[in-house]
């Protein structure tokens, strides 16, 4: 990779933190590279006419070609996602409590009546954990309003999101089994960040593909931008 | 030593806060006369006794340019190295220039009528 490659490679990692769309930055991209390789012909040194501050530099270039930004928010939902998930295992915490009457009945039901034990630990576990994911569904769809197309990422998280469930349960399980079901702090501190990995990437690829499906309205527009044109 | 180096930053932020205003109208003064890519304005600019501008300056301020319709770019090949991004000025850009370089010599006549009496008037020390 030649220098002007790496220097592209940091812009294009600042234009991404700013918010500039994937079309955007291949455009901005483009244009700067053959600027920079006509400079380097004529024996400018790339990294001294960027300077030392290219992050800087590629954030100003964006402003100036007026593309469209996007504030992903990644922080933001992580945090209220989280903060509707424990919302939601309180009151999960709480059905549980109350229906667990009704689940020692369905175990101690008449012979005639045959509950499959798979379905009655479905039901008991999958309650709360249904809860949760709504709860951090909700929190997000309900206090976010201000980020752009924040109802599809709510919409796909109530998708991923039991789908990560269901993924990281079993390798959870295997786990807890690979160290004979431990409850040692530590053990039980890597149960729960392997489950809360599972949801947090859940909901980063939710938003990502929120915002991946079709352009996004600019949230941030520069003074009578239009888009930039591509090279 | 102090008061030297004190009066030639005061200098340097004069001289940017001066240019901050007229630095678009003097890249399209030099796109009017030839076009060039953006490493050529950097050194245009120099030349003509700007001092040193740099290439991050400048470059942002053509991808404005450009977006605001006054300059346009194409691609030229060179036969001593790689394809040129060319910037040159659009009609668009000519009629912004003329026009602003008239609002230019207004502004500057005011401002040399105001500073001219001081040449010739005391002051008190």
């Amino acid at each position: 990779m030649d220098i002007i490659d790496s220097l592209l490679g940091e812009a294009d990692q600042a234009w991404r933190a700013y918010g500039v769309d994937s079309a955007d930055r291949a455009a901005l991209a483009a244009d700067l590279r053959l600027d920079l390789r006509a400079a380097a012909a004529d024996g400018g040194d790339p990294v001294q006419l960027i300077g030392g501050d290219v992050a800087g530099f590629a954030r100003r270039l964006a402003d100036e070609a007026g593309v469209r930004r996007v504030r992903r928010g990644y922080g933001r939902i992580l945090g209220t996602a989280l903060i509707g998930a424990v919302l939601g295992a309180v009151l999960g915490y709480g059905l549980l409590m109350a229906a667990y009457p009704a689940f020692v009945r369905m175990f101690d039901a008449p012979r005639s009546i045959h509950v499959p034990t798979q379905l009655a630990v479905a039901v008991y576990y999958g309650v709360p954990a249904a809860v949760v994911a709504v709860g951090a569904v909700i929190a997000v769809r309900t206090r976010l309003r201000d980020l752009p197309r924040i109802q599809k990422t709510a919409r796909i998280m109530s998708m991923l999101l039991p789908a990560a469930g269901i993924i990281i349960t079993p390798i959870t399980i295997a786990f807890a089994w690979s160290t004979d079901y431990s409850t040692a702090p530590a053990v039980v501190v890597a149960e729960i960040g392997m489950v809360l990995a599972a949801l947090a990437g859940a909901t980063v690829l939710a938003r990502r593909l929120s915002l991946r499906e079709g352009r996004v309205a600019s949230d941030t527009p520069h003074p009578d931008a239009t888009n930039v044109k591509p090279a | 030593m102090v008061a030297a180096e004190s009066q030639s930053i005061d200098d340097n932020d004069r001289q940017t806060q001066l240019l901050r205003g007229a630095l678009d109208m003097c890249l399209l003064a030099l796109l009017a006369r030839e076009p060039a890519h953006g490493y050529e304005l950097v050194r245009r600019m120099e030349t003509a006794g700007f001092g040193a501008i740099s290439y991050g300056t400048i470059y942002p301020l053509l991808t404005r340019m450009r977006r605001l319709d006054l300059v346009a770019h194409e691609q030229q090949a060179s036969p001593t190295g790689p394809p040129r991004k060319v910037y040159a000025l659009t009609r668009s850009g000519r009629i912004h220039l003329d026009a602003w370089q008239k609002q230019w010599n207004r502004f500057a006549d005011t401002v040399n009528a105001v500073l001219d009496p001081i040449e010739h008037s005391p002051t008190r020390s």
